[in-house]
């Protein structure tokens, strides 16, 4: 969910002038393109063991990633990052060295050869290391980030949804500084009381000034037990006030039922004679799947026996959800071939172990235009195996990018992927979604997050024409009992007539819209459970 | 049909008198003079009504009779070598004993507070269990290594009223190594599950024929019992995921490794039919949760009412709840709990704790533990008494999910697959190894990466159980403990002599032994036998073959699912093609390790 790295948005560093010109020391001046810069910085010094990590970096990925740039070419946009970080231009000629690198040495070489020696504004060695690491991989499909061990571990507690922290949202404020920006209730932060916009002045005794949105998330963090002295003035407090907080393992429940009778106790049971049960996927993580046994348990001991599994909701997989969705799919199939995953070793196939959840029991799985990544793999797989049927309308296909800056996954499907068995000579294709790791960088401490393979259904309904209002990307999953054609102007803001509809009249649609998905679900189920 | 209980029914059949046999009747001895060492109580009996418990030890052979209203062991008789199980007959009197070590099924008789072994006869070698059945007139033996049960028939010695003795009837060979069973009161058929995996048969002990195999998807099935009403079946198992690794999330979350109650219907154990048609009508109840997990369930015991106890020998615990599914009362009892045994009236329930010395008493209505009855004092523990301590316990992992017995089933292997970082990585699940004469056989891990066993059990503890860092003398005990640990004898196998002895020589002539050397069978080197891992992998290091015939799936992932298939599927090594009688010859051979 979501980067952990959170790099200073704001540019907090106003650009400083010097009031005389200083002559870049050594700067080949018949190397610059254009204009020089009309005020020369000087720049810190290439760190120790620079070119090292870069090579750590880039084997990193050519060892993991499923299907990698050329090394060259992530170092050659690493070092057009480094010169943008500095604000100057960079030089000529820099494709033709670039390719003639093949060792680390040479590659070491090279960087403090193109070492900006002059900057456009004043700069932190560690913020042009970021920006050329951030360059490195702007190249790696699916998107990819260098990260701390510690981002890294936490990353991992958040896939895994076992964070440890405040239970806050930040968010860097101009002018005052780190703030929370949003507050979960139920967590340390929520149950002292402390309220949203609450600026964060100081953390264990020393000041928030100056310090990026990331140094204020890393002095926040700390194991689970441990205690935190914030320095904090509300939106409406005239002072400062000390508060002491201790950081939290929280997980958040990520299926719901159809209804929250009272906070935390969900109504199971679809409203109606039959003995129907509803869940909705919210969110897939590592506890997903545990979550899941658990309120299989639960409606057994309610004498349901039919389920309908609402997907339609998880649109925001970058691909860290899915090794739980593998889990998920095993526990709804007792037999058959979950998918097929590839690597950058090769492609394994899954196969479902025996004994499941709901056993015997009909399933109908709702989708939607934005059920994208894991959760229309999970939909496709158990399409493919009978095991449940597809309500709804035609998936996302191909995954969704929340990097505008990075390739969609899109972009790894069609350049195609290395040791790619051949495909199936039937018309179906397969579904996919990404699937991204941590990978530690050479022995650490850094570590890298990216895709490291692509999961695959067995074979998915073939390339569709999907329907007028959602048209199909024709590697998503088509549903077996589709919505009526019209039901998508049921989310248009306007009437048949043209008539701008009123916020309660839009509200009211889109009631009907959500009880067209549930009750073509009950229609099938109701069905199901009639024959023996 | 009569609903069994774990105190076998007091039926009404009257067996004829005492036998006075010139059996090995040794006294017995007074309280006071219990001697000093490890006794290991493995199993219980109640007999008198419930006035007396009789605990059957494993380590010392010996029988100890507690005196149940006063909680003291009144007497202990030596009558074997090592016990594994003791079951009570119907007429009162007479218990059946098995001798793990001698290899023996005993008939003791019971009268006042002592007991005499009136009868002994040889049963297949490593027997484990018994069951009575037939209203106590035919006994089924399962004998684990030996992979066979025995049938002992009871027969009434004339003249009338000279009491029983034993005669075997015969016996039946299994595909896999059996040990908990469990027997409806009228007879047949007889329920056998698998010691290590998940196969369940259904066996006619007239017939001494096999009715059914199937596989259930579980393993270490240690507690089995009827249900009183007789119409389900209660399985104590674990299941181990393939698909999830021993990453510290699918741990915590219980997708690694869960501890169940199954509840199978008895009309569908029955019926014939797939695999799956056995979970039919069933239930699949988990043991522990996130936070507090219940490791290693075993022994079952419910009560008239149908309160259910399942002991939890990975935590020293007992779940008691009030009904099948009910939410369970975890109780604190004595280190690791290994047999339960509920009084008649109800009201008590005794648990053995096999590795204290010590019968823990449990009264069921509170859940309170009111007292420990000590069978008899206990010298200082070794190092490698220790470190079995700690290989049983799950409280060695991250909230108690499994111990090391968990996947190392009594040292040995339960067969499955785990994706461990063993290999460096995750995504290439390999076959957990068998630890049983692990300390000769170094380097260790399928890819020979640790080359000391005290580093590979801290790397156990941490990156797969996801415990908290040991201490090192915690290390040094487990791994004095698995040094200890020796693979069953050879000469368990049934091949006959020739097809061994040509089965060596095919094993000499194909150079097995360049990897596979005697006397351990493996060697300390990784070699590229043809085959590849998820994660690339070409190179392997030979496991030792001693064994081998015990195991159930082989190659690095259990590709292959017999030794018949290594061969003749897989072609190992290197595509290696031998006739079907050279593989008949060299699967002989092999077996016979």
């Amino acid at each position: 969910m979501g980067g952990v790295m959170m790099r200073c948005a704001a540019n907090a560093l106003l650009g400083l002038f010097a009031l005389c010109v200083v002559p870049a020391a050594g700067a080949d001046d018949t190397s610059m393109k254009g204009r020089t810069s009309v005020a020369s910085i000087s720049v810190p010094a290439m760190p120790a063991g620079f070119a090292r990590r870069v090579q750590a970096i880039t084997d990193a990925v050519l060892e993991h990633h499923v299907d990698p740039p050329v090394r060259q070419q992530m170092v050659l946009s690493g070092i057009k990052s480094l010169y943008r970080a500095a604000g100057v231009a960079e030089p000529l000629g820099l494709g033709r060295k670039v390719s003639a690198i093949t060792t680390v040495e040479q590659l070491d070489g090279l960087l403090r050869d193109v070492w900006p020696r002059a900057a456009s504004r004043p700069l932190r060695a560690q913020t042009l290391e970021e920006a050329l690491f951030e360059g490195l991989l702007a190249d790696v499909s699916g998107g990819a980030e260098v990260m701390t061990a510690r981002e890294a571990r936490v990353a991992e507690q958040m896939a895994g949804n076992r964070y440890v922290g405040l239970q806050i949202a930040l968010r860097m404020d101009e002018k005052a500084g780190p703030v929370m920006a949003e507050i979960f209730p139920g967590g340390p932060a929520g149950r002292a009381g402390i309220a949203a916009d609450t600026v964060i002045e100081a953390i264990d005794g020393t000041s928030t000034r100056g310090l990026s949105l990331r140094e204020v998330v890393d002095r926040l963090r700390g194991d689970e037990g441990t205690e935190v002295t914030l320095l904090l003035r509300g939106p409406k407090d005239a002072a400062s006030r000390t508060i002491r907080l201790r950081r939290e393992a929280l997980a958040r429940t990520t299926i719901t039922g159809i209804r929250e009778n009272k906070p935390g106790d969900w109504q199971l049971r679809l409203d109606g004679p039959e003995p129907i049960g509803y869940l909705r996927i919210t969110e897939l993580t590592g506890s997903t799947p545990h979550e899941l046994r658990r309120l299989a348990g639960r409606m057994e001991s309610l004498g349901l026996r039919a389920l309908v599994l609402d997907l339609r909701y998880l649109s925001q997989d970058r691909g860290e959800s899915a090794h739980s969705a593998v889990l998920l799919a095993d526990s709804l199939l007792e037999r058959g071939t979950i998918g097929r995953i590839r690597t950058a070793k090769g492609v394994t196939t899954y196969q479902a172990d025996a004994d499941a959840l709901f056993r015997g029991w009909p399933i109908a799985v709702l989708v939607d235009t934005v059920t994208s990544g894991s959760a229309e793999w999970l939909a496709a797989v158990l399409q493919d195996n009978h095991r449940a049927v597809v309500v709804g309308r035609p998936t996302r296909g191909g995954g969704k990018a929340t990097r505008s800056d990075s390739a969609s996954l899109g972009r790894i499907l069609r350049r195609g992927v290395p040791n790619a068995a051949p495909r199936q000579a039937d018309s179906r294709t397969a579904v996919e979604a990404a699937m991204r790791t941590i990978v530690l960088v050479g022995d650490g401490p850094m570590a890298l997050s990216m895709v490291t393979g692509i999961l695959e259904s067995g074979g998915g309904r073939g390339p569709g024409a999907g329907t007028a209002n959602a048209p199909s990307s024709g590697r998503g999953v088509l549903p077996d009992r589709p919505l009526p054609a019209s039901a998508g102007q049921l989310l248009s803001s306007t009437g048949p007539s043209g008539r701008r509809l009123t916020r309660d009249e839009m509200k009211a649609r889109s009631i009907e819209f959500n009880t067209l998905f549930i009750n073509e679900a009950v229609a099938v189920l109701r069905k199901a459970l009639q024959t023996p | 049909m009569t609903p069994p209980t774990i105190l076998r029914a007091m039926g009404a059949l009257g067996l004829a008198g005492l036998v006075m046999m010139a059996s090995a009747a040794s006294a017995a001895d007074g309280p006071g003079s219990l001697a000093r060492r490890l006794r290991r109580p493995v199993a219980l009996a109640i007999v008198d009504g419930g006035k007396t418990v009789l605990a059957a030890n494993g380590k010392s052979g010996s029988l100890s009779i507690v005196d149940a209203d006063n909680r003291r062991v009144v007497a202990e008789c030596d009558i074997g070598r090592g016990l594994s199980d003791l079951v009570a007959l119907p007429d009162g009197r007479h218990l059946l004993a098995v001798d793990r070590i001698a290899g023996e099924l005993l008939l003791v008789e019971y009268r006042d507070r002592s007991v005499r072994v009136a009868g002994r006869v040889a049963v297949a070698p490593d027997p484990v269990r018994v069951v009575a059945i037939e209203g106590g007139s035919m006994a089924v033996v399962a004998s684990t290594w030996s992979r066979r049960l025995t049938f002992v028939r009871l027969k009434p010695r004339a003249p009338e009223g000279a009491g029983l003795e034993l005669m075997i009837a015969g016996s039946l060979d299994l595909p896999f190594s059996p040990r908990e069973m469990a027997a409806f009161d009228g007879g047949a058929p007889v329920v056998v599950a698998d010691a290590f995996g998940g196969r369940l048969a259904v066996v006619d002990p007239y017939r001494r024929a096999l009715e059914s195999l199937r596989t259930l998807p579980a393993h270490n099935i240690r507690g089995m019992v009827f249900s009183p009403d007789g119409r389900t079946l209660l399985v104590a198992h674990q299941v181990l995921s393939r698909l999830a690794r021993t990453t510290f999330d699918d741990v915590h979350w219980g997708q690694l490794i869960r501890n169940h109650l199954r509840v199978l219907r008895v009309e569908s154990l029955l019926k014939p039919g797939p695999d799956a048609a056995l979970l039919d009508g069933g239930r699949l109840f988990d043991l522990g949760d996130v936070g507090y997990a219940a490791g290693d369930p075993g022994a079952i015991a419910i009560s008239r009412r149908g309160e259910v106890i399942v002991a939890l020998e990975g935590m020293d615990e007992i779940a008691l709840s009030a009904g099948v599914g009910e939410g369970a009362h975890r109780i604190v009892v004595g280190r690791r709990p290994s047999a339960v045994a509920i009084s008649p009236d109800g009201v008590l329930a005794y648990v053995a704790d096999s590795l204290d010395n010590t019968i823990s008493v449990v009264v069921m209505a509170t859940g309170q533990r009111p007292s420990t009855i000590a069978l008899g004092p206990r010298p200082e523990l070794t190092s490698a008494d220790r470190g079995e301590r700690l290989f049983s316990s799950a409280r060695l992992s991250h909230d108690g999910w499994m111990s090391c017995q968990s996947c190392h089933t009594d040292g040995h292997t339960n067969g499955l697959a785990c994706d461990t970082l063993g290999d460096g990585s995750y995504g290439a699940p390999k076959q957990v190894p068998s630890l049983l004469g692990v300390a000769t056989t170094g380097p260790w891990t399928w890819t020979a990466s640790m080359a000391r066993l005290d580093d590979q059990v801290r790397k156990s503890i941490l990156t797969t159980m996801r415990g908290t860092k040991p201490s090192d003398d915690q290390v040094a005990d487990l791994t004095a403990y698995l040094a200890a640990l020796e693979p069953p004898s050879p000469g368990l196998a049934k091949a006959i002599p020739d097809a061994i002895t040509r089965g060596r020589g095919v094993f000499t002539a194909r150079k097995c032994a360049s990897c596979h050397e005697p006397p351990t069978y493996t060697t300390p080197r990784k070699y590229d036998v043809g085959l590849a891992d998820e994660a690339g992998n070409r190179e392997f290091n030979p496991p030792s073959l001693r064994a081998v015939g015990r195991r159930d799936a082989f190659l690095h992932d259990g590709r292959a699912r017999s030794l018949r298939d290594v061969f003749a599927a897989e072609h190992h090594p290197r595509g290696l093609e031998l006739s079907p009688r050279e593989i008949d010859d060299l699967v002989a051979f092999l077996e016979s390790l």
